[in-house]
């Protein structure tokens, strides 16, 4: 008989259907990087990307029984982690709305926080790091679509049903998040070259 | 190669960078060796590689334990069967139920076709769809299929 490691995901969910705990541990390990980056991804919140995450496995738990093989596991997991972190920044987005003069202080520092940053030597360090988590700098939806495509590994036409999107709107939002990526990374050498001037 | 063919490639280029696994398999050898060679495979290589250099946060070793815990005290969805009609429930049940209702069945079957023997007539069953040829000589009678004089 095989290990249970090697069961597929369709298996693992059957399995976890009937209450299986040792397919839902296996399922754990092995999707749970998925559901952690997508969350983060949309969050960007370590410890709001964990709560999320296992909210999702929690609701896996619960709702394993109802999955139809018709729909591939992964882009189902997936689903339900974007629908409850959107539900979470829904209710992230209520909430600021009710403490909005917070909030704006809030940006107004951020602002300042950003202009005084590009001045000093030590943020030449910090804007090298930023090259690397540019990602995390692009908007909601784009930030999404290249997390589905590229670190959860979901092909094009998945990634735009999870979205719920047309494949060519999905398409087009993917390049244009590689195009700002690209606009980031122009921005980020132009700045650097400045600093080697000085 | 032509313009079309090279924006295509472009195309390509900013929408799947240079990891050529995610192109369309439709795709030659030969054009993605000329894919390589366009100047907007540096601009998609440095993307990719600020893609792959992304650094995400790690996740907290007790994450496991605390869905594991979780899920210990949360009831799993229980299979909603559909509703059964009552008298199939009774065939199941009593076994009498079922040998009436299939003699029902049967009765109702020779009736329903001793019927449809006596009523039709001879020339119904001439133009049938198993019986090609009075058909098509019928057709050619009358004018053929189109209408004609």
């Amino acid at each position: 008989m095989a290990a249970m490691e090697e069961y597929d995901d369709n298996y693992l969910i059957v399995l976890i259907g009937s209450g299986d705990e040792a397919a839902f541990q296996i399922f754990f390990d092995r999707r749970m990087g998925d559901v952690f980056k997508l969350s983060y991804s949309l969050l960007l919140d370590k410890q709001m990307a964990e709560d999320a995450t296992q909210e999702v496995f929690v609701k896996i738990w619960q709702k394993a029984v109802h999955w139809k093989a018709d729909a591939a596991v992964k882009t189902w997991l997936l689903t339900i982690a974007r629908n409850h972190c959107l539900d979470v920044l829904r209710k992230k987005r209520n909430d600021l709305k009710k403490h909005h003069s917070f909030f704006t202080d809030m940006i107004s520092l951020d602002k300042d926080v950003k202009a005084n940053s590009s001045e000093s030597k030590i943020d030449q360090e910090k804007h090298k790091g930023n090259i690397k988590n540019a990602l995390f700098e692009l908007p909601e939806r784009q930030r999404e679509a290249i997390t589905l495509v590229y670190y959860n590994e979901v092909r094009n036409l998945e990634a735009a049903g999870i979205m719920g999107l047309q494949v060519a709107a999905f398409d087009s939002l993917l390049a244009r998040a590689r195009r700002n990526l690209r606009k980031q990374l122009e921005g980020e050498e132009d700045l650097l070259r400045g600093y080697s001037i000085k | 190669m032509t313009k079309e063919a090279e924006e295509k490639l472009k195309d390509y280029l900013a929408l799947y960078g240079r990891d050529f696994s995610r192109w369309p398999i439709t795709l030659s050898a030969a054009e993605r060796k000329i894919a390589a060679d366009i100047p907007e495979y540096k601009a998609a290589q440095d993307v990719d590689s600020v893609l792959e250099e992304t650094i995400w946060p790690e996740v907290s070793s007790s994450l496991k334990a605390r869905t594991l815990e979780k899920i210990k005290s949360m009831p799993q969805a229980e299979i909603q069967m559909p509703a059964v009609p009552l008298f199939v429930t009774m065939m199941i049940r009593k076994p009498a139920y079922l040998m009436v209702s299939l003699a029902m069945f049967l009765c109702l079957g020779v009736v329903s076709g001793n019927s449809y023997k006596i009523s039709s007539q001879p020339s119904d069953t001439a133009y049938s769809y198993f019986a090609m040829g009075p058909a098509y000589s019928y057709s050619v009678q009358a004018g053929g299929a189109y209408g004609g004089k």
